[in-house]
């Protein structure tokens, strides 16, 4: 196929309209398609699942749901029908859509997994799914075993991996579950015992039962890793077959070899298979992207983004290019993720206010959001709907297709947090030796090695720490790899 | 219901109801340190769930030659997140210390108030069977094992007992704290950075006398007090603790340092808009491991060992400083703390030139 350039299809499944852009190799839109909202699925919030009591309300979500998953593969093979050019050449569609994972809080839809812990002696105090809602628990909890094995904080282990313990653990899922979680004491610093604990659940269990590590999650505890991973398993076969819908209509029009990428919260791809196995890294993955398409269209990498939608305005902000740090981490139901939270402001439209008092509400979340990143721009994306937009906000070329042409022009990532230490070595070490993995994961999850960006290092001290060490977090970030560019067979 | 009453009269319970309230309040007196709340509450809620409620009670009323068992997390909170206690360090340290300091105990007790502190003797207890002292060695969270109330009463922290998930313990004993404080670092990275350990040899008479009464309780009413508020509202937290709304803004600089294995950083935070004559104001808040010293454009308003918090406005969330961010939006309030802290004994101990800054102690409220 050398010889045609790549044609990127972005495509935003809502919530609202769907849209999609077909964009060429020099970041211009080339053609755009919009599918009104489906009144009978995608984009219609559906009921509320009925809250357990009155301190425990649903989750919070800014994602739309669907439980039927013809819905959004339809719009897909409509999006790409309606832009690809006869003989395309190579193609690579990304996918911006709550995904799954917005049916978090609903444990009718989650699938009851096996939980395996590593890490005994230690952490047998706390069991896993401690402090779960109890209908949540009860829909997902399988056998549950905590096994010897994991890590020291300086990389020896904890004890041997207790393979013995994992077959028997193993054998009492079988026929049980659709899918297990494995979590590892330090198992983001050494995913060594996480993954020869999957390949013994593997070999038990058959291809047919995905087995979920946590090491990818970092930057958090234990818990909050093994929570997210047992959420990601509990959603794994729904979003195996979402990303399978996605790939077969996909492949349908646009031929075997068209690339695939789903979008993640930070507004970075996500292969599929990634997206399956981790489907709460979505969550968020709409309002991200607009922030990312916004962000190109305007070029100011640091923005405060209105993202305006059906259900109302959300407001959120960039900087450099990265989602900003909230420093706390999402809550379903008072479950702990390994996932961060996004200062979003939604301002939804209210008929009981003047128009006066919602515009009041945009620019408080302006400055709310705006705080964080100094006196950054501020830029209109999407379609003006009932929610007003200040006269001084910037509107991009473009601006109503900026979630899908953050989807299309979307980058790989991958960010490193964790601890070093560096009574061996110095603490110029331990940062080559952070940003040379988000260099790394980077490159793994899809980017160019020739133009990787590596951020700057954040140095996080730890308390009441008896030896020199230090918790560093960097981000890594790249444009993929274009096929049609390199002069090989892909 | 497992427990007997004939050897002590209980003051109350700590129940699964509690939880929320005993480790949010714990997180305010951990003065920004002393770890991050959601895995206390766990540790708590797996406790609680598996030994049934904790009865808390007055020292006085247990027999009063019978020892307490003094217990604390020595965990770096970081580390501790990773890999948290297992079930059987309780009563491995209760036999090691009962060995060790000759006697039997018939309860435990906290001995300082952080989230992870006021927590891990609960949960002992628990493990245990045996009731928990509602009071404490230090009332608040200080790094220090020999920063307590009972070292300025005349008490050492000897013998120091150490035990980690794996089995490995070791007994630590020196004439002046400052030893016992090294032996138990250079133990800690050989136990994975996390123990349980106890210090202290007191009677329950002796700790009916010298530990200060109700800080668990405290613990609850405070955390109370946060639940009733509105998102990002200290109101009711500073009506309840007698405290104080320093300063709110966004935080704009973190500066860490941790070369020397003392963590040490700064926070800068600026005044929110809008702004007098004189442009933004500025609040510095120096830390180490906990909140040390909160100064307004080079005047300091609040030190240790009064507590300085730091509190999410989006969120509500009492932090811990090493995980605040740039851009976040904050409320920096001061509690007082126990009057014995602000004797010139206890300024030695806990002021801010113990931690080797050279400024004069300045309490909340202070003109």
């Amino acid at each position: 196929m050398s010889g045609t350039r790549l044609l990127r299809i972005g495509i935003d499944l809502g919530p609202g309209a769907a849209t999609a852009v077909l964009v060429g190799a020099d970041d211009r839109i080339l053609a755009r398609c919009t599918l009104p909202a489906d009144p009978a699925g995608l984009t219609e919030p559906r009921d509320p699942p009925a809250p357990p009591g009155p301190s425990d309300p649903p989750a919070p979500t800014d994602l739309a749901g669907t439980t039927d998953l013809t819905v959004p593969a339809g719009l897909v093979r409509r999006l790409v029908a309606g832009l690809l050019p006869p003989d395309p050449g190579p193609v690579r569609a990304v996918v911006s859509c709550p995904g799954p994972a917005d049916l978090l809080g609903d444990p009718a839809v989650l699938d009851r997994v096996g939980v395996l812990r590593i890490g005994a002696p230690a952490t047998t105090g706390v069991p896993p799914l401690t402090g779960w809602p109890d209908d949540l628990a009860d829909a997902v909890c399988g056998p549950v075993a905590v096994v010897g094995g994991g890590y020291l904080h300086d990389g020896s282990e904890i004890a041997p991996l207790d393979t013995g313990a994992i077959g028997a653990f193993a054998r009492r899922c079988a026929g049980r579950v659709a899918a297990v979680a494995v979590a590892a004491v330090s198992g983001h610093l050494d995913p060594g015992h996480e993954q020869r604990a999957a390949a013994l659940l593997g070999a038990v269990l058959g291809p047919q039962v995905p087995v979920v590590t946590a090491h990818p999650y970092g930057g958090v505890g234990l818990l909050e890793r093994e929570n997210t991973a047992v959420l990601d398993a509990a959603l794994a076969r729904r979003a195996g077959a979402l990303t399978a819908a996605f790939a077969d209509e996909l492949a349908s029009l646009a031929g075997p070899d068209a690339e695939l990428f789903l979008m993640d919260g930070g507004g970075h791809v996500l292969s599929p298979d990634v997206a399956a196995a981790h489907p709460l890294l979505l969550l968020g993955a709409p309002h991200a992207t607009t922030r990312a398409g916004a962000a190109r269209l305007s070029g100011s990498p640091t923005l405060v983004v209105l993202d305006t939608r059906a259900d109302g305005m959300r407001i959120g902000g960039l900087d450099g290019g990265l989602v900003p740090d909230t420093g706390t981490f999402r809550e379903v139901r008072g479950v702990r993720l390994a996932v961060r939270t996004d200062r979003v402001v939604h301002v939804r439209p209210d008929a009981a206010v003047g128009r006066a008092a919602l515009l009041e509400r945009v620019r408080a979340g302006i400055l709310r959001v705006g705080a964080a990143l100094g006196d950054a721009p501020v830029a209109v994306a999407g379609t003006p709907g009932a929610v007003p937009v200040p006269p001084e906000a910037e509107r991009p070329a473009e601006a109503e297709s900026a979630a899908a042409y953050g989807a299309a022009t979307a980058e790989a990532s991958a960010t490193v947090d964790r601890l070093f230490r560096f009574a061996d070595g110095s603490l110029a070490e331990g940062v080559r030796l952070a940003r040379r993995a988000a260099r790394d994961g980077a490159v793994r999850a899809g980017a160019d090695p020739r133009r990787v960006r590596v951020g700057a290092v954040r140095e996080m001290a730890m308390t009441y720490v008896p030896m020199p060490c230090v918790r560093l977090r960097v981000t890594a970030t790249g444009p993929l790899v274009d096929p049609s560019a390199t002069g090989e067979a892909w | 219901m497992r427990w007997t009453t004939g050897d002590w009269r209980t003051e109350g319970w700590i129940t699964d109801e509690d939880v929320d309230d005993v480790v949010g309040g714990a997180v305010v007196l951990g003065s920004g340190g002393g770890g991050d709340p959601y895995l206390p509450r766990q540790m708590l809620r797996a406790a609680l769930r598996r030994h049934g409620p904790v009865p808390l009670v007055d020292a006085a009323d247990l027999p009063p030659e019978s020892l307490v068992l003094p217990v604390l997390s020595a965990g770096t909170p970081s580390v501790l997140v990773e890999m948290f206690h297992g079930e059987h360090e309780s009563a491995r340290l209760r036999a090691l210390f009962e060995t060790i300091a000759d006697g039997t105990c018939s309860a435990v007790l906290p001995v300082q108030l952080g989230a992870v502190n006021a927590i891990a003797p609960i949960v002992t207890a628990a493990q245990l069977g045996l009731p928990c002292v509602d009071a404490d060695a230090m009332r608040r969270c200080l790094p220090m094992i020999e920063a307590t109330l009972l070292t300025l009463a005349g008490l050492t922290a000897s013998p120091v007992v150490v035990v980690d998930s794996r089995g490995t313990s070791a007994v630590l004993s020196a004439d002046d704290a400052g030893t016992v404080s090294r032996l138990l670092r250079s133990a800690m990275p050989h136990m994975g950075l996390v123990a349980l350990i106890s210090a202290y040899r007191l009677t329950a008479e002796e700790c009916a006398r010298l530990a200060p009464r109700g800080g668990l309780t405290e613990c609850v009413r405070i955390g109370r007090a946060l639940r009733s508020a509105a998102v990002g509202d200290p109101g009711p937290l500073l009506a309840e603790t007698g405290g104080r709304l320093l300063f709110s803004g966004v935080v704009r600089e973190l500066v860490h340092r941790t070369t020397d294995g003392f963590p040490r950083g700064v926070v800068s935070i600026e005044s929110d808009p809008p702004y007098d004559r004189r442009g933004a104001r500025m609040l510095r808040v120096d830390f180490q491991n906990e909140n040390l010293v909160a100064s307004c454009d080079g005047v300091v308003m609040v030190t240790v060992p009064d507590v300085i918090d730091l509190i999410d406005r989006d969120t509500g969330a009492v932090l811990q400083t090493v995980d605040v961010v740039v851009g976040q939006q904050v409320h920096v309030v001061a509690l007082p703390v126990d009057e014995r802290w602000h004797r010139p004994e206890g300024y030695a101990l806990a002021g801010p030139r113990a931690f080797g800054l050279d400024v004069d102690p300045v309490r909340v409220g202070a003109p």
